[in-house]
C-alpha cells in the first residue's frame, strides 16, 4: 500500500467517509463540490483534496453507500454527481450516533477534574 | 450480503477495468474543470487557476493509483504486475536465474521422488475395501524380542475357528511355477496361491471377469486369475482371456478374471509379480501339526470391533493353543496391528531416513537461495532505495521480493516436475519390490505436492531476504559512495550464518551418505571365500512327470554337465544346492561340537577349482571317489577349527546325525552366503546318484560369462526341449541381487548427498563471488597501494573458511546425534566411524575451498585502473 496523501492524516481515521455521507445527505454533489463543501462547513479546518477524495468515493460507491450519475453542472460541464442510497443513509445514521456517543464520552474524560470523582 | 456485493463490485471492477478507468479519467477531468471554473469565478486568471487546480489535486497518476488501491481486486492485479516484473528481472540476469532455478529444482525433485515413494505406503489408503478394518497378525517371541514373518498353523486355526472379533482370516502360500510350452520353447509361469477367502476378505474385485472366491479351489479345471501385468504382457490385454482354458504340462487351468492393476498382496509383495493367482485351502492334515506354519495373515475386523478388543481375544486364543501344544514356544505372542500401520512399520526406518534426507536437501537449497537472493539484494539496494524514495512502502517492496521468490520457486518446481515425469519409469524400475505400492507414474497428488512444496519453500527462503532488504535505508542506498563500502555488515553476516547452516546440513547428509556407502563397500569387499565371480550357474527344475525318479533326473543332469565340460576351454562342476545368494541348504550336519547351522553340500570333483574356493589342507575329491560315493568329506575351516582345534583335520572322521561316518580328506576356505552375509560352515561330500535330486551346474572359461551362459542353456535345451531352462546367472549377478536393497538405499543417499554438496558449493561460491564483486573498488585500491595479490587471495579464502569451519563443527555435532538412526542400515561401521567422518570433513573442505577459489582468484586479479574507473 502506498502511503495516503497527508491531508487525510489530519482527519480521525474513518471520519472522511462520514463527512462525505453527511455532505451528500444534504444534496447530491460532484467530487469537487463535496471537497469545497466540507472545507466551507468546517470553516477551513478540513481541507480535503482529490487525492483522498477519489479513493473514498470509489470505496463508498463499491460498498453501495452512494451512487454516481453523470450530469451537467451549472457551467455546463460534465461531472459525476453522487447521491446517498438507502444503505448509505442508514450507515450515516449509525455512524453519527456512534460518533456522538464517542465524542461525548471523550469530552467527559477530557473535562474531568479530581473534584468530580 | 455486503460481502457478496463487495465481491460482485470487485469482479465488475476487474472485468470492466477499462471502462472504469475511462470513467475515472473523465471524473478527474471534470473535477479539474469545475475547480478551474470555481477559481475563475473567484477572480483568478484562467492560466493561474488551471495551475493551482492541478497542484491541489497532485499527480493524476498517483490519484488513480490510490483509487485503484481502494479495492482488493487491485491487489490481485498488482501481484500479477509483480509477477511480470519478477519474470523480467529474472530474464535480465539469466546466470542467476539458471543457477537458482536448477539448484532449487534439485531440492524439489528429490522430494517429489520421496513423496511418490512414500505416498503409496503412508498416505494413500491401501487399495482394499474399508482398509481401516484390516489388520496384520504377526508373531513375536517375548523372550527373544524378535518378530517373525510366519506364524504357527495351530494359532492360525485357533484364530480362524474361534476369534469372534474377526470376519475372517486369510493368508497366502509360497509362490510356485507351472510349465508352459509356448511357441519358443518351454517357459515357466509363476503362480501364487492364497486361501480361498483372500480376495473376498481384502475386498478386491476383478479388472474384468470375476474375482476368485471360496469354492473355486474345488473347480476342475482349476480356476485362476491372471495378474494385470501378465495379462498385458502375455495375452496382449485381450478381454477374451476370461473363460479360456490353458493347458499346462500337468494341469489345465481356466481363467475366470484379471486382477486389478494395483493389486498386491499386502505382505509378500513379490507374490503380485506372479502371472497366475490361484486359491487353495490350507492342507487340512497340517491343521493340528505344531511344526506347520503359514505366512503372517491378514484379518478383517467386524464392524465396531476395536484393535484392542481383537488383541485381547487373540491373546486368550494363543494361550489356549500354547497349552494344548506344550512343545511349542510358550513365550510367543501374536500382535494385531492396523494393516497400513504394520506395513509402514516394516519399512519405517528407511522411509524416515529418506524423507529426512530429502528434507535436508530441500532445506539446503532453500538456505542457498535465501543467500543468493540476499547477495543479489545488496546489489539491488539502489533499485530498492529508489523505489522507497518515490513512495513505495516497505511492505510493498517486501511483497515484490517475496513474489520474486515464489515465481522462482514455481519455475523450479515446474522444472523438477517435468524431469520427474520424464525419468519416472527409469527410476521406478530400480525400486525394490517391497515398495510396489508406489503409484504408476506422477499423478495429480504428486503435482499438488510439488506446487505446495514450491510455494511453501519459496516463502521460506524468500522471507528473510525480503524482510532484510525492505529495511534497506533509502538514503544510504542512494549515496554514490555506498558502492565503495561493500555490503554492510549485517547482510554479510546473515550470508555467513546461512552458509554455515548450509554446511552443517550438508555435513550431516554427507555423513549419512558416507556411512551407508562405506557399509556397502564393506559388504562388497568382504572376503566371500569364492574367487571366481564370473562363474555362470545353470539351474533348472525337471518336471516330475518326465523325470519320475531321482536317478533319471541325476542322469540327465550328468549328461548336461558332461556336455558342458566338452565345450572348448570350459571348466565345469556341480553342487546340489547353490552356496551363494540362496537360502540355507536342505541338509544340516548336527553333532556335538559342530558349529550351528553347518550345511551339508554334495559336489562333483573340481567344484572347488571352478568356484575358486581354496583348498587349505589336503585335497579335492577325485573323480573315482565321486563316482563310487566314497565315505569321504571336505570340511570348511570353521568346521575343522571347531571340531579339532589346533590339530590337522585331514584323516579325522566326521560323525553327525543322519550322516554316515566320513573321513576328512581336505579343508577349504569358508564361504559366505553373500555380500555382508555370514559364514556358512560346510561339510562337502560327493554328489551321488539316487541321493541327490537337482544340480546347480557351475562353469567358467570359454568366451566369457555371457557367451557361456547362452551355450550352457542351449546344451540343456537340446538334450530335452521340454525342460524350462532359465538364463544362467553369474555368481556376481546373484550377489548383486542380494544387495539390491542396500544398493538402492545407498544410491539414494549418494544422490541426496551429491545434490546437497553441489547446492552448498553453489552457495559458498555465490556468497564469496558477491563479496568480491562488491569490494572490487577496495581491492583495486589495495592493489594500487602495493598489496600482494596472493595476500588478497588468502583474504577471500579466509573469509570463506569462517562459515565453512563453523558449519563443520556444528555438522559434526549434529552427525553424532543423527547418524545413530542409521544403525540398522550399517554394516561393519559404527554410526560415528571416525574415518568416515574425517573423509566427509575432507570432502566438504575441499569443495568449499574450491568453490571459494574462483572468487579469490578474481580478487587477486582485479585491475586497479578498471576498478577505480568503475566509480
Amino acid at each position: 500500500m502506498r502511503p495516503l496523501p497527508s491531508e487525510e492524516r489530519g482527519l480521525v481515521q474513518g471520519t472522511l467517509d462520514m463527512l462525505i455521507l453527511k455532505t451528500l445527505a444534504l444534496e447530491p454533489m460532484h467530487g469537487y463540490g463535496i471537497g469545497t463543501r466540507i472545507t466551507q462547513i468546517s470553516r477551513g479546518v478540513f481541507n480535503v483534496n482529490g487525492g483522498s477524495l477519489f479513493p473514498a468515493l470509489r470505496r463508498l460507491e463499491r460498498d453501495g453507500m452512494i451512487e454516481g450519475q453523470w450530469r451537467a453542472t451549472e457551467n455546463n460541464r460534465r461531472a459525476k454527481y453522487y447521491s446517498l442510497t438507502t444503505t448509505g443513509r442508514a450507515m450515516l445514521r449509525r455512524q453519527t450516533k456512534d460518533w456522538e456517543s464517542q465524542t461525548s464520552a471523550i469530552a467527559l474524560i477530557l473535562k474531568a477534574s479530581l473534584g468530580e470523582l | 450480503m455486503r460481502i457478496l456485493r463487495r465481491i460482485a463490485g470487485a469482479v465488475t471492477a476487474i472485468v470492466h477495468r477499462r471502462s472504469a478507468e475511462a470513467d475515472l479519467d473523465e471524473e478527474i477531468r471534470g473535477y479539474l474543470d469545475v475547480a478551474v471554473d470555481d477559481k475563475v469565478a473567484a477572480g483568478v486568471p484562467r492560466e493561474e487557476a488551471i495551475r493551482a487546480a492541478r497542484a491541489e489535486l497532485g499527480s493524476q497518476a498517483a490519484v488513480k493509483d490510490w483509487v485503484r488501491d481502494a479495492g482488493w481486486e487491485s491487489r490481485v492485479e498488482s501481484v500479477w504486475q509483480d509477477v511480470r516484473y519478477a519474470l523480467r528481472t529474472l530474464r535480465r540476469s539469466p546466470g542467476f536465474a539458471t543457477v537458482a532455478i536448477l539448484t532449487f529444482a534439485l531440492g524439489i525433485g528429490t522430494n517429489i521422488a520421496i513423496f511418490t515413494l512414500s505416498d503409496g505406503m503412508l498416505f494413500r489408503p491401501l487399495p482394499y475395501r474399508e482398509p481401516d478394518r484390516l489388520v496384520l497378525i504377526q508373531e513375536y517371541s517375548i523372550a527373544k524380542g524378535e518378530a517373525y514373518s510366519r506364524l504357527g498353523r495351530i494359532d492360525f486355526e485357533q484364530l480362524r475357528a474361534h476369534h469372534r472379533g474377526f470376519e475372517g482370516v486369510a493368508t497366502v502360500s509360497a509362490a510356485t511355477s507351472l510349465t508352459w510350452i509356448g511357441r519358443d520353447g518351454a517357459e515357466s509361469i509363476r503362480t501364487s496361491y492364497g486361501t480361498p477367502n483372500l480376495l473376498e476378505l481384502l475386498g478386491v474385485g476383478a479388472h474384468i471377469g470375476r474375482p476368485l472366491r471360496p469354492g473355486d479351489e474345488l473347480m476342475e479345471p482349476r480356476a485362476a486369475m491372471v495378474t494385470f501385468d501378465a495379462w498385458q504382457r502375455r495375452f496382449g490385454g485381450d478381454p477374451a482371456i476370461v473363460g479360456r482354458t490353458l493347458a499346462f504340462e500337468h494341469a489345465r487351468v481356466q481363467i475366470v478374471g484379471v486382477l486389478p492393476r494395483r493389486f498386491i498382496y499386502p505382505v509378500q509383495a513379490s507374490l503380485g509379480d506372479g502371472d497366475l493367482f490361484f486359491v487353495s485351502a490350507l492342507d487340512p492334515k497340517e491343521a493340528a501339526d505344531p511344526r506347520a506354519g503359514v505366512w503372517m495373515p491378514v484379518a478383517r475386523l467386524k464392524p465396531g470391533v476395536s484393535i484392542a478388543e481383537a488383541q485381547t481375544e487373540t491373546d486368550l486364543l494363543v494361550r489356549r493353543a500354547a497349552q494344548a501344544f506344550p512343545a511349542t514356544a510358550q513365550d510367543r505372542a501374536l500382535r494385531v496391528a492396523n494393516l497400513q500401520f504394520a506395513l509402514f512399520e516394516l519399512s519405517r526406518s528407511l522411509l524416515w531416513l529418506l524423507m529426512s534426507a530429502a528434507g535436508s536437501v530441500l532445506l539446503i537449497a532453500c538456505v542457498n537461495l535465501a543467500n543468493l537472493l540476499l547477495a543479489r539484494g545488496t546489489a539491488r539496494e539502489r533499485e530498492i532505495g529508489i523505489r522507497t524514495a518515490i513512495g513505495a512502502s516497505r511492505a510493498r517492496v517486501a511483497r515484490q521480493l517475496l513474489v520474486e521468490s515464489v515465481v522462482l520457486g514455481l519455475l523450479a518446481g515446474g522444472v523438477a516436475l517435468l524431469v520427474t515425469v520424464l525419468t519416472f519409469d527409469a527410476v521406478a524400475a530400480q525400486i525394490p519390490s517391497r515398495f510396489r505400492l508406489v503409484p504408476h507414474g506422477v499423478d495429480t497428488r504428486a503435482a499438488a505436492f510439488t506446487l505446495l512444496l514450491s510455494v511453501a519453500a519459496s516463502i521460506l527462503f524468500g522471507v528473510l531476504p525480503a524482510w532484510r532488504l525492505a529495511r534497506s535505508d533509502a538514503s544510504a542506498a542512494m549515496r554514490e559512495t555506498r558502492r565503495i563500502a561493500g555490503p554492510r555488515l549485517p547482510l554479510m553476516k546473515t550470508g555467513t550464518v546461512l552458509v554455515a547452516a548450509q554446511v552443517t546440513l550438508c555435513f550431516i547428509l554427507l555423513a549419512g551418505m558416507a556411512l551407508t556407502a562405506n557399509s556397502l563397500i564393506r559388504r562388497r569387499t568382504i572376503d566371500l571365500g569364492i574367487e571366481h565371480k564370473d562363474v555362470a550357474v545353470l539351474r533348472y527344475a525337471l518336471g516330475t512327470a518326465a523325470y519320475r525318479s531321482r536317478e533319471e533326473a541325476f542322469d540327465f543332469d550328468q549328461r548336461v554337465l558332461d556336455e558342458i565340460r566338452q565345450l572348448p576351454g570350459v571348466k565345469a562342476a556341480a553342487i546340489d544346492f547353490p552356496q551363494i545368494g540362496s537360502y540355507a541348504p536342505w541338509m544340516h550336519a548336527v553333532a556335538d561340537g559342530m558349529p550351528q547351522q553347518t550345511g551339508v553340500w554334495a559336489v562333483t570333483a573340481g567344484y572347488f577349482d571352478v568356484a575358486g574356493i581354496r583348498v587349505l589342507e589336503g585335497r579335492d575329491f577325485s573323480e573315482s571317489e565321486v563316482r563310487a560315493d566314497a565315505p569321504v568329506a571336505v570340511v570348511s575351516e570353521t568346521v575343522a577349527r571347531a571340531l579339532w582345534p589346533g590339530q590337522p583335520a585331514v584323516g579325522k572322521t566326521v560323525v553327525a546325525h543322519k550322516l554316515p561316518p566320513l573321513v576328512v580328506i581336505g579343508v577349504t576356505r569358508d564361504v559366505r552366503s553373500g555380500y555382508g552375509g555370514r559364514i556358512r560352515p560346510a561339510v562337502y561330500r560327493p554328489i551321488a546318484r539316487g541321493r541327490n535330486r537337482g544340480m546347480s551346474i557351475m562353469a567358467r572359461g570359454g568366451a566369457g560369462p555371457d557367451a557361456l551362459a547362452v551355450a550352457m542353456r542351449t546344451v540343456a535345451q537340446r538334450l530335452d526341449p521340454r525342460v524350462v531352462v532359465p538364463k544362467p546367472l553369474t555368481v556376481a549377478e546373484t550377489l548383486n541381487r542380494g544387495i539390491a536393497d542396500s544398493q538402492f538405499q545407498t544410491s539414494l543417499f549418494a544422490l541426496f548427498g551429491l545434490v546437497g554438496l553441489l547446492v552448498s558449493a553453489v552457495g559458498i561460491y555465490g556468497v564469496m563471488a558477491h563479496w568480491v564483486s562488491s569490494r572490487v573498488h577496495e581491492l583495486g585500491v589495495r592493489l594500487a597501494l602495493g598489496a600482494d595479490p596472493a595476500a588478497l587471495r588468502r583474504l577471500v579464502l579466509r573469509q570463506a573458511s569462517v562459515p565453512l569451519l563453523a558449519g563443520l563443527v556444528f555438522g559434526l555435532l549434529g552427525a553424532f546425534v543423527v547418524t545413530k538412526r542409521l544403525q540398522s542400515l550399517l554394516y561393519g561401521v559404527t554410526p560415528n566411524d571416525p574415518v568416515t567422518l574425517a573423509a566427509v570433513v575432507v570432502i566438504l573442505v575441499t569443495v568449499g575451498i574450491a568453490a571459494a577459489y574462483a572468487p579469490a582468484r578474481r580478487a587477486a586479479r582485479v585491475d586497479p585502473i578498471i576498478a577505480l574507473r568503475a566509480e
